[in-house]
This record gives C-alpha cells, sequence and structure tokens, in this order.
C-alpha cells in the first residue's frame, strides 16, 4: 500500500468527501497504483453495508413509473412482445435459487414495424393499467437519433474551428464527451453538450490545471438551453498552456468574481496534450 | 481466491433460515445486467426491485427531500439501462456499484442543490422510528443487517463515527467536516482513514462474496 496521504485520500474518495483538487489527485495516482486501486473497492464495498444502517424507506410508485417512461423513451421495445402462446414461456437456465429469469425479447431483426406498434400498444396498456395516465412514446430509432445529434455536434464544431487550432476533448465523469474547446492562439471557444441550463445565481466555470497546482479559473459562461451549444469566449490563455482543462458549476452570476477555486464537483475535464 | 459465500461463521450473527449469505444472489444479478445490456426492460425491473428500496432509502437519508431523491434513483437506474456494461464485475457486487453510485449522485446533487443544504448527519440520525409492521424473512433479514452495521458503527470512537456519518450521510467534504467540528484538516483525513479501517475490519465476512482479480484491476 501507498504512503499515508494516499491511504487518506483513498478514504476520502470513498466517501465521497475529497476537494475537487484532492480528487484530481487521486484520480491520477490510482491510474498508476492497483494496490490503492483494490483498497478503493474493498472500502466501496464496506460503505455499501453502511447504506444498510439508514431505516428502509419504500420507494412511491411513481418512480418506477418514471423510470419505466425513461425506458421506453429511449428505447420502445425495452418490455419486448408480450407472449400470446400458452405454455410458449420460455426461461433461462434457472438460477440456484429456482427464480426463473425474465422472459426474453426478441432479436430486434425479427421486429417487424407492425409487431414494434403493438409492442408499443402494449406498453401503453401496462402504463394504463398502472395508473400512469396519458403518456406520449416518441417512436424513433435510436440510431437514426444518434447520427443526428453527432451530426449537430460536428456542425456546431466545424463553425468555430475555421484554421489551425488545437481541440481539447473534455468528458465526464462516467467517460461521456462533454465539451469540445478549440483553442486558436491564446484564445478558446467550447462547444458543449447536454449541459443543464443555470440559473442566475451560478454559472459554469473553466479552469485550467498544470501539475499539482491549483486549478486556476480562465473564464465562465452560461447556458441557457438543453443540447448542444457553442460559447464563444475571450478568454485569453496564459502561457504555457494549462495541463489540464476542468468545468465546474458554481454558484454566483457572470457578472461577480471569478472564484479562486473549484467548490463542486467537477464536471468534465481533459488534458492539453491528449 | 474467492470469499466464501456462507459468512455465518465470519459474521457471528445467525443468517435466516434458508440463507447463505446476507447478500443478493451475484451470479443472478450478473445475469440481469447481461440481460440489462441487451435492452430487455423487466430485467432492469427485477434489479430495481432488488434494490430500487435501499438505493432510495439511502439516496431520501442524504437528500432529505423525496423528490430530489427520486430523481436521483431515477438516475441511476438509467445509468445501468443505458449502459450496464459499465459495471465491471471483476471490481466487487453490483449492489455495490450501484450504491455507490446512487451514493455518488446523492452527494453530488446535495452540494449542487442550495435547498437541500438542511442535512441531518449526526449519528443520532440512524435512529429513525423502527417500522411496526409484523417481521416476515425478508424483513427481519433487513433488520438483522441494520442492526449489525449499525452495532459496528456504534463501536467507532465517537470522533471516527462523526466524521464518516457526517461525510457518507451529510455529504460534507473534508474541508466542511474540519470546519463544522473545529477540528484540523489532518485530523479529519486521519480519523476518517482509521474509521474507515474500523468499520471495514468490523463487517469482515459480512460482504458480498465476490472476487476480485489479483491480477492488478484498476479503478
Amino acid at each position: 500500500m501507498c504512503n499515508e496521504q494516499f491511504r487518506e485520500l483513498v478514504a476520502g474518495h470513498a466517501l465521497s468527501a475529497l476537494e475537487p483538487e484532492d480528487e484530481y489527485v487521486l484520480l491520477a495516482h490510482l491510474r498508476a497504483c492497483a494496490p490503492c486501486s483494490r483498497e478503493l473497492l474493498v472500502q466501496r464495498q464496506a460503505l455499501a453495508q453502511l447504506a444498510y444502517a439508514v431505516e428502509p424507506v419504500e420507494p412511491p410508485a411513481s418512480l418506477l413509473a418514471g423510470i419505466r417512461v425513461r425506458m421506453l423513451e429511449s428505447d420502445p421495445d425495452a418490455f419486448g412482445i408480450p407472449e400470446l402462446t400458452p405454455h410458449a414461456v420460455t426461461s433461462r437456465t434457472a438460477s440456484p435459487t429456482g427464480t426463473t429469469l425474465p422472459l426474453r425479447r426478441p432479436p430486434r431483426r425479427l421486429q417487424t414495424r407492425a409487431a414494434r406498434l403493438v409492442a408499443v400498444a402494449a406498453c401503453a396498456s401496462i402504463a394504463a393499467i398502472v395508473g400512469l395516465g396519458a403518456w406520449n412514446i416518441a417512436l424513433r430509432q435510436d440510431n437514426v437519433e444518434q447520427a443526428q445529434v453527432s451530426a449537430q455536434f460536428q456542425a456546431a464544431l466545424d463553425t468555430i474551428k475555421g484554421g489551425p487550432g488545437q481541440t481539447v476533448t473534455l468528458r465526464s465523469p462516467e467517460g461521456d464527451v462533454k465539451v469540445v474547446a478549440v483553442l486558436h492562439g491564446d484564445k478558446m471557444d467550447l462547444v458543449t453538450d447536454g449541459f443543464q441550463p443555470n440559473g442566475e445565481q451560478d454559472r459554469y466555470v473553466v479552469w485550467g490545471k498544470t501539475g499539482t497546482n491549483n486549478p486556476e479559473p480562465l473564464g465562465d459562461f452560461a447556458i441557457d438551453s438543453d443540447g448542444i451549444d457553442v460559447v464563444r469566449g475571450v478568454w485569453t490563455l496564459g502561457q504555457p498552456l494549462p495541463e489540464v482543462l476542468l468545468v465546474s458549476r458554481e454558484s454566483g452570476s457572470l457578472t461577480t468574481r471569478l472564484p479562486v477555486a473549484p467548490r463542486q464537483p467537477i464536471y468534465a475535464q481533459g488534458e492539453t496534450s491528449a | 481466491m474467492p470469499i466464501p459465500r456462507d459468512s455465518s461463521a465470519a459474521s457471528g450473527v445467525g443468517l435466516p433460515a434458508g440463507r447463505t449469505s446476507f447478500e443478493g444472489e451475484g451470479p443472478e444479478d450478473r445475469a440481469l445486467v447481461g440481460y440489462v445490456s441487451e435492452g430487455d426492460g423487466r430485467a432492469l425491473e427485477t434489479l430495481y426491485a432488488r434494490y430500487g428500496k435501499a438505493c432510495f432509502s439511502l439516496a431520501r437519508r442524504i437528500l432529505v427531500d423525496e423528490q430530489f431523491a427520486q430523481d436521483c434513483v431515477q438516475e441511476v437506474f438509467l445509468v445501468v439501462w443505458k449502459d450496464a456494461s459499465r459495471y465491471d464485475p471483476t471490481k466487487g457486487a453490483f449492489s455495490t456499484w450501484l450504491l455507490s453510485m446512487t451514493h455518488h449522485k446523492a452527494v453530488d446533487a446535495v452540494r449542487r442543490e442550495e435547498t437541500l443544504r438542511r442535512r441531518r448527519a449526526g449519528a443520532g440520525a440512524l435512529d429513525d422510528a423502527v417500522s411496526d409492521a409484523p417481521a416476515v424473512d425478508d424483513q427481519a433479514w433487513t433488520t438483522l443487517r441494520q442492526e449489525r452495521v449499525r452495532a459496528v458503527l456504534d463501536r467507532l470512537p465517537a470522533p471516527q463515527r462523526e466524521a464518516l456519518t457526517l461525510a457518507y450521510f451529510g455529504g460534507y467534504t473534508q474541508r466542511e467536516i474540519a470546519g463544522l467540528t473545529d477540528t484540523p484538516l489532518g485530523t479529519v483525513k486521519t480519523r476518517m482513514l482509521a474509521g474507515m479501517a474500523r468499520m471495514k475490519a468490523g463487517l469482515e465476512g459480512f460482504s458480498h462474496a465476490a472476487t476480485i482479480e489479483t491480477s492488478g484491476a484498476s479503478a
């Protein structure tokens, strides 16, 4: 195991209690330290037990209903085609407890458009039964939607790229691309994707970080709609270029001074040398 | 080397009849996750039936607000739905991954939303009213686990327990805890590390029988 400093950071990280700058140091360390990574997993296992220390509270029915709606929005076939033939239900190999695993849905390629409409109608019936009331199911093909979003993002990027420059991709902790920063000399523009609109009391802040120094604010911006946004900045990047760019959502309006350190979790980050 | 599933000897606590471990059955969870990754909504509903209550209880404890807790748990299960492949069985049980994600999102939310600043994080806050409902098998098992975990927490020295509960249930950072408790930051870090070590030791044999590869799995 590593020295005390990193062991403390591992414990803090497992508890989600680290300051953003410590989080960054630890995540960099974990990439190269298997013992600390393993210790983190063990601590998370213990903490998962801590979750059971609270008094259990039955979630409201609306929670599952909401999850179902979102699932069907992303995939109308989420719950498959109801089995119409008696005794034709097949199950996977029974688990050790004898519980039958869920009915598998037919492969996508065998489904006709008519079959998909039947599936949608069946799901709507189920929704009515569980009291969801009127709802809309968007019939859209996932691959077409994704292609459209990618095209929009690329189009937005093309509007600001013009000419030589460096692009830096900033990703969320889950690995999703959230920002592409385009660096033109000492200026920086951004294309953002999926940022929630901020209110008047907060804003998004771009930070630059080099080595073990604390992140320094480069500028801030506002997002007023969902989806893809282009932010033309007037930030002047210092030399040398920061090694890492980070984005967080901090309290304060665009007219107030930039914060001196990230107070909120890092929303996205990327290396300028990547 | 796999950890034995029957941990009753190590835990020193009797298991209800018919149970071989305190955790959900690992292989079945993995199978369900596999089906979810293939787009089977009913597999996700099965996982929700299994863990939704624990996730919601944790989120509600941290966030206090029921709507925010719902939003948090909804996000968690949608992550599972949209990208079940993010779960790596070599890194621990599915329940661990799910509850860790729930905790992380709840803490993010409580730090993001000024209206959620009323946090209940003292150890006394765990002593909520016990349900009056008659105990059935599953409920008895849940109560048993709850009592065991609380017992481990109670045995921690007060400063360590305070640091852990303020962080885990209150969503406070180490620096915020130092300010709240008027303690040097270094001391808070030391207490957290020591508290985690004691809690780990106290819950040994209680954790899920997941195999963590010794070949150097990274986080």
